[in-house]
């Protein structure tokens, strides 16, 4: 079932003459996970921020378009749709004394009883590892404890649609480990997640669609399997098509053998 | 008695009458407003330097009323210095000192209200809608000028690892600051949005009504003490001639 639909939606920030997105129009389905993918600065932020709903009335721009949401799941977006942001400074209330009050605010704010605020901050605390950080003020914290913070923030109210802006930049592999983790079971849980990331192959094991994004416009949409194959031949990015063959057991690729690859006479 | 003990509504209750009340005898001010919020000071935290050092923000604004003011308000009898139409008479300087003591008293009060209360108990005290929103950019402001403190350090530091060249000149150094605060502002500003979307996204006033996990526990009839006991000192200072 089609969750967000979007049809021919062009964005131009205020202040701009380029727009940041260009007739967008794709789709994304209930309780499948879709990755959004583009080299830094070609438009995945602004395409989160779409799916979030907060254009134009949060962030000042130009909006063309149309975005459809399934009315039996989100009636309203910014509440009903969760989005973690790249830097996990943005996401600090930057009112709140300790880690523990920085998880409870969405709560607090949707008016949930306090047993139950409770409740849902000792079990994210323990989810997120945030148990031995809980009572230091948040902006203390070291960028993957506040990375791991947000992403808690996120997941106290629970909503069924997550978007998670690079949410691996300040992880260790062990930590990388356990958002892979974590995203497995949401998803097995059927929930909808919206990944936006440069790195494809941290993701492959669950994905289940990709967008690829280049310079504002929709290269490609639909499912892992084809992508991997789109990207490969279109060469949409070298640094994923080194990636591609990579994981076909070499480890480095040449020149030679991208090229080879690009033309389409070796298949991985 | 503790400050940190009140009730945050007490609390209120207390700055904003002490400030109210160097308002209706403002030749009591120093005793019915800084004595008793030092005092206070002095019993909960040690942070009197922090707070002797951060009346130096005062000056800019002090100069700043002094120039307005020569220009504005006319001398009546004695005019100690003149230029144009900038006058520094009595007159004049008793004007600055005026606005200035209203303005800092009420910063003093807000600051030391935010400072002396945790941020739960103020946010939970308090149901209505606005005086929340209030509160929510009173600790924005505490926080947006400790982060451009922080950032400008940090810049500063920067700098110095480039070996830009560093004057001890006080005005050197003055013009220096100038570009960099233009940078720090409009930083500030981006985080300023980001931190709007980030509380829209999280449901900020998205309810009439917020919960809170642990509703303060302290004793909230405080507020009628601290105020009859407010009413006696004032009636006692009444008969007192000498102040």
């Amino acid at each position: 079932m089609a969750l967000i639909t979007l049809n021919n939606v062009s964005i131009t920030y205020q202040g701009s003459t380029n727009a940041a997105l260009k007739e967008i129009s794709c789709t994304i389905h209930q309780g499948r996970s879709v990755l959004i993918q583009s080299e830094s600065g070609h438009g995945k932020t602004t395409l989160g921020y779409v799916l979030q709903g907060v254009f134009p009335s949060l962030i000042q721009g130009k909006m063309e378009g149309s975005i459809v949401y399934q009315p039996d799941v989100i009636t309203q977006p910014c509440r009903d749709i969760g989005m973690c942001f790249k830097d996990p400074n943005d996401h600090l209330s930057m009112i709140k004394d300790s880690v523990y009050d920085e998880l409870a605010f969405v709560c607090e704010n949707h008016g949930l009883a306090p047993e139950e605020i409770s409740f849902r901050v000792k079990t994210i605390a323990r989810l997120c590892d945030l148990n031995h950080v809980l009572h230091q003020e948040p902006q203390s914290l070291t960028m993957s404890e506040k990375q791991r913070l947000s992403i808690g923030a996120l997941m106290c109210f629970d909503v069924d649609t997550l978007i998670f802006d690079e949410p691996m930049v300040y992880f260790d592999a062990y930590e990388k480990k356990w958002f892979l983790h974590l995203v497995e079971d949401l998803k097995k849980q059927g929930k909808t997640i919206v990944l936006l990331d440069h790195h494809v192959e941290h993701y492959d094991t669950f994905i289940d669609d990709v967008i690829v994004l280049s310079e504002g416009c929709v290269v490609y949409s639909g499912t892992i399997q084809e992508g991997w194959s789109y990207m490969m031949h279109s060469s949409t990015s070298f640094e994923v098509l080194t990636r591609i063959h990579s994981r076909s057991g070499k480890p480095v690729m040449n020149l030679e053998e991208a090229l080879k690859c690009i033309k389409g006479e070796e298949h991985v | 008695m503790n400050f940190h003990a009140l009730h945050p509504k007490t609390k209120l209750t207390l700055l904003l009458t002490l400030y109210g009340l160097s308002f209706i005898y403002p030749s009591w001010f120093v005793y019915v407003f800084t004595i008793p919020v030092l005092f206070l000071l002095h019993l909960t935290h040690n942070t009197l330097k922090t707070w002797s050092l951060s009346l130096f923000i005062v000056l800019p604004y002090l100069g700043m009323l002094l120039l307005i003011n020569g220009i504005l308000v006319p001398p009546t009898q004695e005019v100690w210095f003149q230029l144009y139409t900038f006058t520094l008479s009595p007159e004049s300087v008793q004007a600055t000192l005026t606005q200035t003591k209203s303005v800092v008293s009420l910063v003093f009060v807000l600051l030391t209200l935010f400072k002396h209360t945790s941020r739960h108990d103020l946010l939970s005290s308090f149901q209505s809608s606005w005086i929340r929103m209030m509160i929510v950019l009173g600790f924005l402001i505490l926080n947006t000028v400790k982060e451009a403190t922080e950032s400008l350090k940090d810049l500063t530091f920067i700098q110095q690892t480039r070996t830009s060249k560093i004057s001890f000149s006080f005005l050197d150094r003055l013009k220096g600051l100038i570009p960099l605060m233009i940078s720090i502002l409009n930083q500030q500003m981006m985080m300023s949005q980001q931190r709007q979307l980030s509380y829209a996204l999280r449901g900020f006033q998205m309810n009439q009504v917020n919960s809170t996990y642990q509703p303060v526990s302290r004793f909230e009839k405080g507020i009628i003490i601290m105020t009859f006991i407010l009413l006696i000192v004032l009636l006692g200072l009444e008969g007192q001639s000498w102040l």
